[in-house]
């Protein structure tokens, strides 16, 4: 952006600098110096920057504008920028949502649930005892359902009866470990919730 | 571009506006109150104007790309079928009025003016165009001769120009449709905003000319003043409660700017009078040591 030039119609604004005060002007400006030094006292004035960052979600790439409480460091909001030129400051459901996966989301999920078959309350365990599990569930299925030959006789090696979902909030890399994981174990069914 | 209303719905447009904001802050009652008669009067004049679309300025997009404004002051004040001393003496019977009613402490102002106007003491047109040109030394001399400061008879000179200058901006501001302007300073005058707003489903930010109303596009991430893009020297602040109302303020310059997010909202807001709803933030923007990225009339509030 270049420096702002401007002509003479700034001196016309400029000449009022040290001039007519509203008080000057014989407005009484008691309430309104009360109310801002309530606003101020209430602790309720809250200040804040902005950066300019990048949707994770997809390769599309849609620009943001986060807004940070520059006392607390915390999100306090996230928008498309109006000015990038994928996005024109639009996001989609996911991208719109960005903020509910911040820190201020106090429902979002920070410990691993599990519900066993026919019950019908949560339990806390731990990443240790879940990934065992699903390593366990995975093997054992596969044991019993991979699939070597087709009717034909015709060599197919593959796995029908475990399917992948992937997620949106998964980057391009992550996607693409996954999906080599899944052709690993014989995957027919993988898709991706950012197609449906 | 507004639509054409007659004098009496604008002014009630105005008046209606004032109110609602004075009922959503009552603290700025007195404020909305002093300058209801001064903007109803500026509205309903601006509205009984023909539209000045003759003759326009030459456009030369390589200037406008430089950061050059489309109009100078006689682009402004010289129109087809406007007799500008006949006007401001319109505006001065139909204003000054408005002037004493609701800034009493510029009553004896106003009186000398009148009666300066009135015994051909002042040529209100010449001193207007001093004004705007920046010719300072000249427009201080008139002013002497007048009885009056500079920065009272400046102030009261462009509150009665204000209709035309809007209502001339109009016109000229429709040269510049789906020109590209990148700069914080008016496309039409030249002049720094008033406020900002964000609007649209994209949040785009919009300023509005402190002088001629003109409204562009700016960025949501750069100061209009001076142009600085560190993201880590540009803040905002917000009471919090009134998280649609905010000051953006810029650590390079120290100055800063109102901001409205209209978006959501029942109704647009009605322009004229919007940056008088946030004269609070004007007040604690200043309080921090802050500079208006432009002087209005009301935002001197220290």
């Amino acid at each position: 952006m270049k420096k702002c030039s401007r002509r003479e119609f700034l001196a016309a604004t400029g000449i009022f600098a040290g001039g007519l005060a509203l008080s000057s002007l014989g407005i009484p400006l008691g309430s309104v110096k009360a109310f801002a030094q309530e606003l101020t006292k209430a602790d309720r004035i809250k200040t804040a920057k902005t950066t300019i960052s990048t949707c994770y979600h997809c390769s599309v790439s849609c620009g943001l504008l986060c807004s940070t409480d520059t006392k607390t460091g915390k999100i306090i909001n996230i928008e498309g920028d109006p000015e990038h030129p994928v996005n024109e400051g639009a996001l989609c459901a996911k991208g719109a949502a960005m903020f509910q996966m911040s820190a201020n989301n106090e429902h979002r999920l920070t410990k691993v649930l599990y519900r066993a078959p026919h019950a019908a309350k949560w339990e806390v365990k731990s990443w240790d005892w879940a990934i065992e599990r699903i390593a366990r569930k995975i093997k054992d299925v596969r044991d019993q359902d991979f699939i070597f030959k087709n009717d034909k006789g015709q060599m197919v090696n593959r796995l029908e009866t475990i399917g992948h979902m992937g997620s949106s909030k998964l980057d391009n890399e992550e996607c693409w470990a996954i999906i080599t994981m899944a052709r690993a174990l014989g995957l027919v069914h993988i898709d991706h919730q950012a197609r449906v | 571009m507004q639509q054409d209303i007659s004098p009496t719905e604008a002014a009630e447009k105005v008046r209606q506006a004032l109110e609602a904001m004075a009922r959503q802050t009552p603290a700025l009652r007195e404020i909305m109150a002093a300058f209801r008669p001064l903007k109803e009067g500026q509205a309903a004049l601006k509205a009984s104007l023909p539209a000045l679309d003759s003759p326009m300025p030459g456009l030369d997009p390589a200037r406008l790309a430089q950061g050059e404004p489309l109009a100078s002051t006689g682009d402004f004040l010289a129109c087809a079928g406007l007799d500008l001393p006949a006007f401001l003496e319109r505006a001065a019977q139909a204003l000054l009025p408005a002037l004493e009613t609701g800034f009493p402490a510029l009553a004896a102002d106003v009186t000398a003016l009148r009666a300066a106007l009135e015994k051909k003491g002042l040529d209100a047109a010449s001193s207007l165009e001093a004004l705007l040109a920046g010719r300072q030394d000249d427009f201080e001399r008139r002013a002497s001769q007048a009885g009056l400061s500079p920065a009272s008879l400046g102030f009261m000179l462009l509150q009665l120009a204000k209709p035309l200058l809007e209502r001339r901006a109009e016109s000229l501001g429709l040269l510049l449709e789906g020109l590209d302007w990148r700069q914080g300073s008016c496309p039409v005058c030249g002049s720094l905003p008033e406020m900002a707003y964000l609007e649209g489903t994209g949040g785009q930010r919009w300023l509005r000319c402190s002088l001629c109303a003109h409204h562009w596009r700016f960025s949501r991430t750069a100061c209009p003043v001076c142009g600085n893009e560190d993201q880590n020297q540009l803040e905002f602040f917000y009471a919090e409660g009134r998280e649609s109302e905010r000051v953006d303020s810029c650590r390079q310059c120290r100055n800063y700017l109102i901001t409205l997010d209209a978006r959501g909202q029942d109704k647009p807001p009605v322009w004229e009078v919007a940056a008088l709803g946030l004269v609070h933030l004007d007040l604690l923007a200043q309080q921090r040591g802050l500079t208006p990225a432009a002087w209005c009339a009301w935002n001197q509030v220290g």
